[in-house]
């Protein structure tokens, strides 16, 4: 008894050891994968706690102690400066309580590092609980095993991780594991008694069995990978993403103040940004950009500052001439849900009013207003004149004669490199226009056609030496407002119109409201871009490009003209649901595809197309093998038939007429254990009513208990064969 | 379902048979069986169901010397082996042999005698020979001893010991014959078809014949495997106290041989050692008490082994 326990403890000692370092290589890749670092930590924590599973201790004691330790490195981690040092178990508490309140609000990118080392311990706990019911109760590693090899396998092909040697190794501890398992198994399920020469000479038989094959597994060639390494696609893609500017990591703000790189798929955050209480509906202006790059926007000149006093004036921001302001004032109050430095406003902005001193600085280069000194703000009011636009008016700007050639030269700005089809593309559509305003809407309306697709997520960034607008108005077709109103910008330029990149914030979603006022929500979801197009002697006239996007501006016809057909575009129905903010993307994002590269984009498209198929295949495949199943009593038979068409030698017949057997077994005739192939032949005759299997019986016999070779009537053997085959298909 | 085409000669002599003895053809083809391979047959039943008519029936058909030796309690050896008796004339001991010179010997009642004169005829047997007054004497060929015992009644009975029915190459239970057989039986009866008016169908020299083609018939590696893991099956059984003895599997061989042959095969094939194991081993086993007395038979227990054990089907069968 002594005996057994001693050698219980020692398969027990061994094969947590196997579960250790199973579990070592999923935690090995982590520190060049995840930006683990201090690995040795969690080794730790895993080794003691296999060491529990070993001791059979309480379980009251393994969790105080793996408490404590966890406990102690949290704070050795992340909170040794903390003023509180005494009280830093309760800060943990504390930390753990907010991380959770984080959690159920679903900002995954908000926990705190202490609270993921938390979660990956306790991970790793219920891990060693998993692997101690895998190996000590149910004795079978396999399902771990392959998840382990699936894991290293994927890590090694995605990731940056050499897994050659983690691989070998899991193979070698693996096949270890399942053979001392499997004989464990055997053991208890044959009632045998452990007899120590059986158990090493298994082991050795073991041992031999993965020396050879590990070495023949090293030594022999192997085929080369079917696809190219995608490592350093990810790589360069990444690099060339972080040389952009973005960074690695998620950025999800809506709201970026750097435009120099668009592009890119984008996750959406419903963070409120601010409420506004107003009698309209406003686009929410932030600034504008002038200097298109190529690959985004970014400003001409440096920041032109003006220090304001609210008390004394209005806002230095020249918007559309007078008389297109509305006489009344409107005013709408706006509560920041965070403290800005940067106000939002509406078009046709008049006055601010924040406090008592209303000193403000109106940057002219982009329209941006800060508060003075960028003190941080969280309400203010405003008030403005909302301006409205007669199209017959605006119909009147055949061209930009008589505008500030400087500011002309600004505002129809392009890159050198532009590609020459864009400006192909704008003539074209705009050939039938004869004015600005019907040019503008001409473009307007092509961006708005079913050409293009509204998108968030399948959007493409653009190659070293593609231009963003042209990749979206030529190749991609995919994207959401940054592609439209970019382009939009763009194409006016090229045909000499000077337009600008508005940017800001859609009128938000309407959360209460009364005869007057309403108040709306506007989120990170609502950040947008726009255009505005200058009119010479009317101003900056906002066109809305966005698919699914409606423009608040007023626009109106005078009675005494004819009504224009494009009026109806500009207000169409808009559902402010698909209002999405705008997004840098994800430069590590593997699963998100990236259309930037035409070579990634076609190989895409196959990979797609390639799915498709593949799952069609794999359905039918499916269908295939459920209808083999069912019918397999059926279809036996005719493979068999097939397979054993024109053997004629002793050791097929042997081996077609034991499958036979088998074939009959399946229908029922079961030969009872010491039943002689005779009688089961003569049982399986009666209910047959031939005698087909008795003659193939004594022949089979002549063939097992004769030794003979010759003589056999293989043409007779097979008329038989076919002959029971065919009466057992009929009873099916 | 087709039948086997038997041995043509045997056939002959089991259809002969068949005339006189209703519904024993099983009993009938054993002893022909034992014949052919050279052993003796026990015949353990009560008295009246056809014991000795078979063995004259056998004894008929083939043209061959029949003895009868009637044993009794006061019988001596040399009642049966023979006595040497001075001939005043030739002025010498002559020999004059005893019934057990006979091709075919029924030994009827042989549990009746002494155990010095079963002992001389089971020496007789086990030999082929015997010796008397220090001459040796070789006995006939075939020759072949059907014993009977009557399993009723014990009383001044000299049960033979485990070792001499060992010298029995199969013992035979004749059994009670079926309603429809009796009704043939008593219609023959009255038609007077005795054994006396069979004729032979086979000569003792193509007995002999026989008895040497026999041996011929192949045995392959599987069914001597499937024998002895019958035989160490009764060994390792838990009812038993003495299993089958190597001697036990050699009978079971040459039964197998000569069963195979009769039945006009020249392989063994397991059916042959499924169907003789019981006659054959039975009355080599010794039972435990325990199962004495849970009234356990022999028979039963070499059944159960034998459907319990895989046959050999393929070449390499799985243990």
């Amino acid at each position: 008894m002594v005996n057994i326990i001693r050698q219980r403890s020692i398969e027990s000692l061994l094969l947590n050891i196997i579960g250790f370092l199973l579990v070592f290589e999923w935690l090995n890749p982590l520190e060049s994968i995840a930006n683990v670092n201090n690995l040795s930590v969690f080794v730790c924590f895993l080794a003691i706690c296999f060491l529990f599973s070993y001791l059979r201790l309480h379980w009251s004691i393994s969790l105080v102690v793996n408490v404590v330790y966890v406990t102690t490195i949290l704070h050795y981690f992340y909170f040794q400066k903390s003023f509180l040092a005494l009280f830093w178990p309760a800060r943990i508490v504390e930390d753990i309580f907010r991380n959770i309140k984080i959690l159920f609000n679903g900002e995954w990118m908000s926990i705190t590092d202490s609270f993921r080392t938390l979660l990956m311990f306790v991970l790793l706990w219920l891990l060693v609980y998993l692997l101690h019911y895998w190996i000590v109760v149910q004795k079978n590693i396999l399902f771990f095993f392959l998840l382990t090899v699936i894991y290293l396998s994927i890590i090694d092909t995605f990731a940056a991780y050499n897994a050659t040697f983690a691989i070998l190794r899991t193979v070698i501890i693996g096949f270890f594991a399942l053979g001392i398992l499997t004989f464990y198994r055997f053991v208890e399920k044959e009632q045998l008694s452990m007899k120590n020469i059986v158990k090493k000479r298994w082991i050795i038989a073991l041992v031999g069995v993965i020396i050879i094959s590990s070495f023949v597994g090293v030594l022999v060639p192997k085929a080369g990978p079917i696809w190219p390494d995608p490592v350093p696609f990810f790589q360069s893609f990444a690099d060339h993403h972080e040389d952009n500017g973005s960074g690695s990591g998620v950025r999800k703000i809506g709201y970026d103040t750097d435009d120099t790189n668009l592009g890119g798929p984008f996750v959406g955050d419903k963070r409120v940004v601010f409420t506004v209480t107003s009698e309209n509906k406003e686009y929410w202006r932030v600034e504008t950009k002038d200097l298109y790059t190529g690959k985004g926007w970014e400003l001409s000149a440096r920041d032109d500052i003006e220090f304001v006093d609210g008390n004394v004036r209005e806002v230095p921001i020249y918007s559309v001439e007078d008389a297109l302001l509305s006489e009344e004032n409107s005013s709408v109050s706006i509560d920041l849900a965070d403290n800005r430095t940067h106000l939002i406003y509406p078009q046709g902005i008049t006055n601010i009013y924040f406090n008592e001193e209303n000193i403000y600085q109106v940057n002219h280069t982009n329209e941006k207003i800060s508060t003075s000194y960028l003190s941080s703000l969280s309400n203010y009011e405003i008030s403005y004149r909302k301006p409205s636009f007669e199209v017959y008016t605006l119909r009147k700007a055949i061209d930009t004669t008589g505008v500030d050639q400087e500011f002309l030269a600004r505002y129809t700005q392009v890159p050198d490199n532009l590609p020459t089809r864009i400006q192909e593309l704008a003539v074209s559509i705009t050939a039938g226009a004869e004015n600005l305003y019907d040019k503008a809407k001409a473009i307007e309306s092509y961006l708005n056609s079913y050409r293009f697709t509204y998108d968030t997520q399948n959007v493409a960034i653009p190659k070293e030496e593609q231009d963003y607008v042209d990749q979206f108005l030529f190749e991609t077709m995919v994207g959401y407002c940054d592609n439209f109103s970019s382009s939009m910008v763009v194409l006016l330029r090229t045909i000499g119109i000077p337009a600008r990149w508005a940017k800001g914030y859609t009128p938000g979603n309407e959360i209460q409201t009364n005869d007057t006022f309403s108040v709306y929500e506007v989120t990170n979801n609502n950040a947008h871009s726009w255009v505005e197009v200058f009119f010479p002697e009317i101003g900056w006239v906002p066109f809305e490009p966005t698919k699914g996007f409606e423009n608040p501006a007023e626009f109106y016809y005078n009675l005494d003209n004819r009504p224009e057909q494009t009026d109806s575009e500009t207000s169409e129905p808009a559902t402010p649901e698909q209002e999405e903010p705008k997004e840098k993307p994800e430069a590590n994002n593997t699963s998100a595809p990236d259309k930037a590269d035409a070579s990634i984009f076609s190989l895409e498209a196959v990979a797609k197309f390639a799915k498709t198929w593949l799952l069609g295949a794999i359905v039918v495949i499916g269908i295939l093998a459920g209808i083999v199943f069912l019918f397999r009593k059926r279809l036996y038979p005719y493979w068999l038939q097939f397979k054993y068409k024109n053997k004629t030698d002793n050791k097929s017949f042997a081996t077609a007429y034991l499958s036979l057997i088998r074939q009959l077994q399946w229908n029922g005739f079961i030969r009872k254990e010491g039943e002689t192939l005779r009688s089961f032949a003569q049982y399986v005759d009666h209910f047959l009513e031939s005698n087909s299997m008795s003659r193939l019986t004594n022949q089979y016999e002549r063939i097992l208990y004769r030794n003979e070779i010759d003589g056999n009537d293989w043409e007779e053997i097979r008329m038989d064969w076919d002959k029971i085959l065919r009466l057992l298909n009929e009873r099916n | 379902m087709i039948a086997e085409a038997l041995q043509p000669k045997l056939a002959k002599v089991l259809e002969n048979m068949d005339k006189v003895m209703i519904g024993k053809r099983k009993e009938a083809t054993l002893s022909l069986t034992a014949l052919l391979a050279g052993g003796h047959v026990l015949l353990e039943d009560v008295p009246g169901v056809g014991k000795t008519m078979l063995v004259k029936t056998l004894a008929k058909s083939v043209s061959s010397s029949f003895k009868r030796i009637q044993f009794t309690p006061d019988l001596l050896p040399s009642d049966v082996l023979g006595v040497s008796i001075y001939n005043p004339k030739e002025m010498e001991f002559e020999f004059r042999p005893g019934p057990i010179m006979g091709n075919i010997v029924l030994a009827d009642e042989i549990n009746r005698t002494s155990p010095k004169t079963q002992s001389a005829l089971l020496e007789g047997m086990e030999e082929g020979n015997v010796t008397i007054d220090g001459f040796t004497y070789q006995l006939p060929k075939p020759f072949f001893v059907m014993a009977t015992q009557n399993p009723i009644e014990y009383e001044g009975t000299y049960p033979l010991p485990e070792a001499q029915l060992d010298r029995f190459l199969l013992k035979l239970k004749m059994g009670y014959p079926s309603s429809e057989e009796e009704m043939e039986i008593l219609t023959r009866a009255q038609n007077r078809t005795t054994v006396e008016e069979l004729e032979s169908v086979i000569t003792v020299q193509e007995l002999v014949q026989l008895q040497d083609d026999v041996k011929n018939v192949f045995v392959d590696t599987t069914i001597k495997e499937y024998i002895i893991n019958i035989v160490l099956r009764t060994r390792q059984h838990s009812q038993v106290y003495l299993g089958v003895s190597p001697r036990g599997s050699i009978a079971l061989l040459k039964a197998a041989q000569a069963y195979a042959f009769l039945r006009g095969r020249d392989f063994v094939i397991p059916d042959d050692v499924q169907f003789l194991a019981p006659y054959i081993f039975a009355h080599r086993l010794i039972l435990r008490s325990e199962a004495k007395y849970e009234g356990v038979a022999a028979e039963d227990i070499i059944l159960s082994i034998l459907s319990n054990m895989q046959v050999p089907i393929q070449r390499f069968v799985k243990k």
